[in-house]
């Protein structure tokens, strides 16, 4: 019993370490961007889409306002990507690139609207975040942070705690990242089907 | 003005109402309800509060159904906060209450 539950604990475990699967989108100025490109490097994924709340709030007041330029700067490379289909909430080239201007983003914002991306990964919500290591594995997929307002007003537990600034920070410590998984808060992505 | 703020007097008992195409907000005394309309529902994961000066009512406090929430709160002002979503769009709200 023992054994089966440690097998289990373990399966369990490796399930947080996928391989990140790869993709090849382009981005708001039509330049291909493919992930196998970054090999080597520690990659950060953000679901994003424009007309949600919950990422407006994390662009402009929370936990997206400074964290991809604070990590960028150390190398990281950040890639937001809007998995919403033609004619649902936050799609178009034009409503992209005024968020991008209007929340400062330095990084690509890629267009998945087939949503095939986003589902090999799992995307469920905006903002929904994965940290892909230097080896090509997942080793954080969930929520920005713990204050599921996307403000930071409301942080569970009282402390506010920022997971992808965490497992960066894990990474570039060379530890093992110690919060692997949270539950993605925000809007559902707005798939086509 | 985006909202339509209504606060009516009967038999004695103030009722503060504030009405969006999403939702309805009342206030009637100290208990403070939130009706999401239409195909909207309350969001579960996001956390509910009304805040003001010397005044914290967080999630914990608030009872969720899928198209209601409420809770309890004192006859002070403060911030409602909260979010109703249906499959294609969440709303995110602040609202200004003054419970009579």
């Amino acid at each position: 019993m023992t054994r089966l539950l440690a097998l289990s604990l373990l399966a369990s475990s490796l399930a947080f370490a996928d391989p990140a699967p790869d993709f090849t989108l382009k981005d708001l100025d039509g330049k291909t961007v493919k992930l196998a490109d970054f090999k080597g490097k520690t990659v950060v994924l953000e679901w994003f889409n424009p007309g949600c709340p919950f990422v407006r709030n994390s662009h402009t007041k929370g936990s997206l306002v400074t964290t991809a330029k604070k990590h960028t700067q150390k190398g990281v490379t950040w890639l937001a990507i809007n998995s919403g289909a033609p004619g649902k909430q936050g799609h178009g080239v034009e409503m992209n690139r005024e968020a991008k201007k209007m929340f400062s983003l330095d990084h690509p914002v890629l267009l998945d609207e087939s949503g095939q991306v986003g589902k090999a990964y799992g995307a469920t919500n905006t903002p929904h975040m994965f940290v892909i290591d230097k080896t090509g594995q997942i080793v954080y997929r969930g929520a920005i942070d713990n204050s599921p307002d996307g403000e930071g007003a409301s942080p569970q537990g009282g402390k506010l705690i920022n997971y992808v600034d965490a497992a960066l920070e894990d990474l570039a410590a060379g530890r093992p990242v110690k919060v692997p998984q949270t539950k993605a808060y925000g809007c559902g992505v707005k798939y086509g089907s | 003005m985006r909202w339509l703020a209504l606060t009516l007097v009967v038999c004695g008992c103030a009722t503060t109402r504030m009405q969006h195409a999403e939702w309805v907000v009342e206030v009637k005394q100290d208990r403070l309800q939130l009706q999401a309309l239409g195909g909207y529902h309350v969001n579960p994961d996001y956390p509910l509060s009304f805040r003001g000066e010397g005044v914290s009512v967080e999630r914990a406090q608030f009872t969720v159904e899928e198209k209601r929430a409420t809770a309890r709160i004192p006859r002070k002002p403060g911030v409602f906060a909260f979010s109703v979503c249906d499959p294609a769009n969440c709303v995110i709200e602040k609202v200004e209450l003054t419970p009579h």
